[in-house]
């Protein structure tokens, strides 16, 4: 037989789920934002390039080597959740003998590039450590992934020797959209996971109460629950194509003139 | 759970997009040609001139192989195939809707915000 506390917990279950649902939402609205932004200033600089081009040649898919072969991908890892983790992967060096088959989930945690900012120092920190111990000097991980390691492999070569600054440029910042790319699908497969739950939760803390004869109507539990101000929330973008968060705050200065 | 067979050897990023797009994530080093007589590439570039059944294709292909795990297209190419983004529903490769040069980001039309709103009966 059910009781009151159970619900009172499923209650405050859902709760937190709802929260930690907003919170992927907001973190997934944070990396399309730095998307945006580095595909945008990759864009500037790929025109910027074609502008300077020598002979007027322009850089696209005319001069691509039809033998090229991928230097950076994706590393998989699902949870017991199917919760999937996506990672910047170095495909140009070989797989380590002896690796063992499962990927440590902890260790791939930190490699989602997810603070690309903190790169340079955490390179700077593992040189202060002095890895004395092991012979493999390259960086890990996604930091490997973001830096070329072989430079004959470079596409960049694919445009000459000729080639204005600002290509080399455009690829910094396309190379650098890359970690909030696997950001985004890893908090999507998150968000679909949070979905589910939420779904499935409120179900149960409907039939338990009806169970214990709880009216429905009134109280938050109900579908379709609609968050106080959702309505107001809208999203716009501006030119560089950001993602910027607009409350409409114009209702509420009506009233508060009113009032 | 998904069995690590089903994507273990998705190594690869594939890109359906404008020139611009598809030029600087190659730059960045996603481009893969196979080798072989049926050699296939990771990439379509699309312009206003191309068919919608030639971008139909390229979707099913690259959504098709194994060795994909994100499917990148702009917001743009993907309106054209709206439809089967919207049927498209297997877990590998992850499908992501990215902007072009001319064409900004919608949130308008961010199936994720969609589903937000739904969830919370909007």
């Amino acid at each position: 037989m059910a009781t009151q506390h159970e619900l009172d917990e499923l209650q405050d279950e859902l709760n937190l789920l709802i929260i930690s649902y907003l919170d992927l939402f907001d973190e997934y609205q944070a990396s399309r934002a730095e998307l945006s932004r580095a595909l945008s200033d990759g864009f500037f600089n790929l025109a910027q390039a074609n502008f300077n081009a020598p002979n007027r040649v322009r850089y696209g898919e005319d001069m691509y080597d039809n033998r090229m072969k991928a230097l950076r991908g994706v590393g998989i890892v699902v949870d017991e959740n199917d919760v999937t983790a996506y990672t910047l992967k170095d495909l140009t060096s070989p797989p380590e003998v002896g690796t063992p088959e499962k990927a440590d989930p902890e260790a791939t945690s930190n490699l989602d590039g997810s603070d690309l900012g903190s790169d340079k120092e955490k390179i700077s920190k593992s040189a202060d450590q002095g890895d004395s111990d092991t012979p493999n000097t390259k960086p890990e991980g996604s930091e490997a992934a973001l830096t070329l390691v072989n430079p004959k492999a470079d596409p960049l070569r694919w445009f000459g020797i000729l080639r204005p600054m600002a290509l080399g440029t455009a690829q910094t910042n396309f190379v650098h959209s890359l970690p909030p790319i696997m950001k985004l699908v890893s908090t999507l497969s998150d968000i679909e996971y949070h979905e589910k739950s939420i779904r499935s939760l409120r179900q149960t803390v409907r039939e338990l109460r009806k169970e214990l004869g709880v009216n429905l109507i009134d109280e938050s539990v109900e579908e379709p629950e609609t968050i106080p101000g959702l309505d107001k929330l809208s999203i716009s973008t501006d030119k560089a194509g950001d993602g910027i968060i607009d409350y409409d705050r114009s209702e509420d200065s009506r009233a508060a003139k009113g009032g | 759970m998904a069995a690590p067979s089903s994507y273990k050897d998705r190594n690869f990023l594939a890109v359906i997009g404008d020139e611009d797009t598809v030029t600087g994530l190659l730059l960045a080093g996603i481009g893969h040609v196979t080798t072989g007589a049926n050699a296939t590439r990771n990439f379509l570039v699309v312009d206003p001139k191309t068919e919608i059944e030639k971008v139909e294709k390229a979707f099913d292909e690259m959504t098709a192989r194994k060795d994909i795990g994100i499917l990148l297209i702009n917001q743009h190419v993907a309106e054209r195939i709206r439809y089967k983004i919207d049927m498209y529903t297997a877990a590998f490769p992850a499908v992501l809707e990215i902007p072009s040069k001319d064409h900004p980001y919608d949130p308008e039309k961010d199936s994720v915000l969609k589903r937000v709103k739904k969830l919370f009966g909007e």
